[in-house]
């Protein structure tokens, strides 16, 4: 049977952490998104109250950025961690970029998290933000942009040190038990940035991150966001194939069911992992080829 | 062509063409020149800025690309403005745009802000991650025509609400528009929170505005 990439981002409600499970874990923000214990904590009555197959953590997406000079406020309930002013200004300071530290700050206690969760037994995930979402934290994507007209190389330097870093970090996840490294870019899509740009720094930094962390899944497989597999996709980056699975799995069923029993797809895409509660309509698993 | 004719080209071809240093350049030129400001930003930066639109439009250019013309066309018109006379400058309509606070993705209110402008607004963008009473406070220190608030995230669309209250509370509602845009934004939720434009795109958004407020400013008299 034929089967089409028809991927759309759904933005619902589900970017809020329901209330109840707030209520009922006595979840404290803004400490769920720095202290290792609450956020396993917490990812785990969420999975429970979902009635969802994994856990997964952290619940933002400025942990990377933070861990390599970003400015992040801390937020609170309501308002969740975000950038509060760009570090990196201008092509001079990109030379003050250094390569991530895992052993401390906000992103060691993802990393513990990660491993509360796998040692009791949970299927973990953990999300991971593209080489252009975590530049984005870092600095007005403006500056980036002249700087690719000014100096390339300086520009693919810098992205070599992010990329390299969140090969590492997703790593590290993989040795602390992750078995779902959740994957996307975000802020480097192909309609925001259009073919151009995207083939030639975009596109070319997420297939840098997925061909350096290939080798060092183990088990673990890597679940690319929808808008970003689609993105590489057309982009020319990857192929993709589809997988039938059983009817009546939840996407959630439909991955374990695809660690078990297909070793041999590690890359997998076009779909959401906010999708892995709900029964899928099209039971088809997509397997991303670099 | 003449002088003058090859400088408006210019300024107009280097917006397109994305090329900041040359903008400035040719700006430079002009007034050096001793010709009307007035002249060079609307038939040549405001040319260049339509242009770069157009190419927009045709998906020849992408967000990249519009933010590169423009910050090309906002460094021409740091060279021009202070050369303009008071009455060329004129009464612009107000629009004082912003992320709501809560969200940091800028990318739709940096487009909708260079739409603003070109289609002859006078925009104060007060950027990301705005409390909804620094919408309010802004307005009433600038007389604005127009708020124009944006969100990607459900999680702060709430903050589009808060702005509207703040203003009945205020009692300045009548007195502005208010706009509203963004991924998770749907004219129904316009209708419930009382907002008074909803549209999907910036471009959309900018039109909208310029046909409600049909006297423009200095770049809108095309």
């Amino acid at each position: 049977m034929e089967y089409v990439i028809d991927f759309k981002c759904v933005t619902d409600n589900d970017e809020e952490i329901p209330e109840e499970v707030v209520l009922d874990t006595g979840a404290n923000f803004p400490q769920v998104h720095y202290d290792g214990e609450s956020m396993a904590r917490l990812a785990q009555a969420i999975r429970i109250y979902n009635k969802d197959t994994v856990s997964m953590v952290p619940f933002c997406m400025t942990v990377e950025a933070e861990a390599l000079g970003a400015h992040i406020k801390m937020g609170d309930r309501k308002r969740g961690p975000r950038v509060s002013n760009y570090v990196f200004k201008n092509m001079e300071d990109f030379k003050k970029i250094k390569p991530i530290d895992l052993s401390k700050g906000r992103i060691n206690q993802v990393l513990k998290a990660v491993n509360i969760l796998s040692s009791s037994g949970e299927q973990t995930a953990l999300a991971v933000q593209g080489p252009f979402t975590v530049m984005s934290s870092l600095m007005d994507p403006r500056t980036f942009y002249k700087a690719i007209r000014k100096d390339k190389a300086s520009v693919d330097d810098f992205m070599e040190v992010i990329i390299d870093s969140i090969v590492s970090f997703a790593e590290a996840g993989i040795e602390n038990g992750a078995k779902i490294i959740s994957f996307g870019d975000s802020a480097g899509t192909l309609d925001i940035l259009g073919p151009r740009i995207y083939k030639n720094y975009s596109g070319r930094y997420s297939y840098e991150v997925l061909k350096k962390l290939y080798p060092r899944l183990q088990d673990a497989i890597v679940h690319f966001c929808g808008i970003t597999s689609s993105s590489m996709d057309k982009g020319g980056f990857v192929t993709s194939e589809p997988i039938e699975v059983e009817k009546g799995f939840t996407y959630g069923e439909a991955l374990n069911y695809i660690m078990e029993n297909r070793k041999d797809v590690k890359i997998v895409g076009h779909n959401c992992m906010r999708k892995t509660p709900a029964k899928m309509k099209t039971s088809v698993v997509w397997k991303i080829n670099l | 062509m003449s002088i003058k004719e090859d400088l408006i080209k210019e300024l107009s071809d280097s917006v397109v063409d994305m090329e900041e240093e040359k903008t400035v350049k040719a700006a430079n030129k002009w007034v050096k020149s001793g010709l009307k400001a007035y002249d060079a930003i609307d038939k040549g930066l405001s040319d260049g800025m339509n242009r770069a639109g157009v190419l927009y439009e045709q998906e020849e250019y992408y967000i990249p690309e519009l933010l590169m013309c423009s910050d090309a066309m906002y460094a021409g018109l740091d060279v021009l403005k202070p050369h303009l006379n008071k009455s060329e400058e004129g009464d612009k309509h107000k629009v004082v745009i912003g992320v709501v606070e809560g969200d940091t993705h800028d990318i739709g209110k940096n487009l909708v802000k260079i739409m603003m402008e070109t289609e002859g607004f006078e925009v104060i963008d007060l950027g990301r991650d705005v409390p909804p009473i620094d919408f309010v406070n802004k307005t009433k220190e600038v007389g604005a025509d127009i708020i124009a608030l944006s969100t990607l995230m459900t999680t702060t669309m709430d903050g589009m609400d808060q702005v509207i209250k703040l203003l009945k509370k205020e009692g300045i509602r009548d007195r502005v528009k208010v706009m509203i845009g963004g991924g998770p934004i749907s004219q129904s939720f316009a209708d419930k929170i009382g907002a008074d434009i909803y549209t999907t795109d910036a471009s959309k958004a900018a039109k909208t505005a310029r046909k409600m407020f049909a006297k423009g400013g200095v770049m809108s008299e095309r």
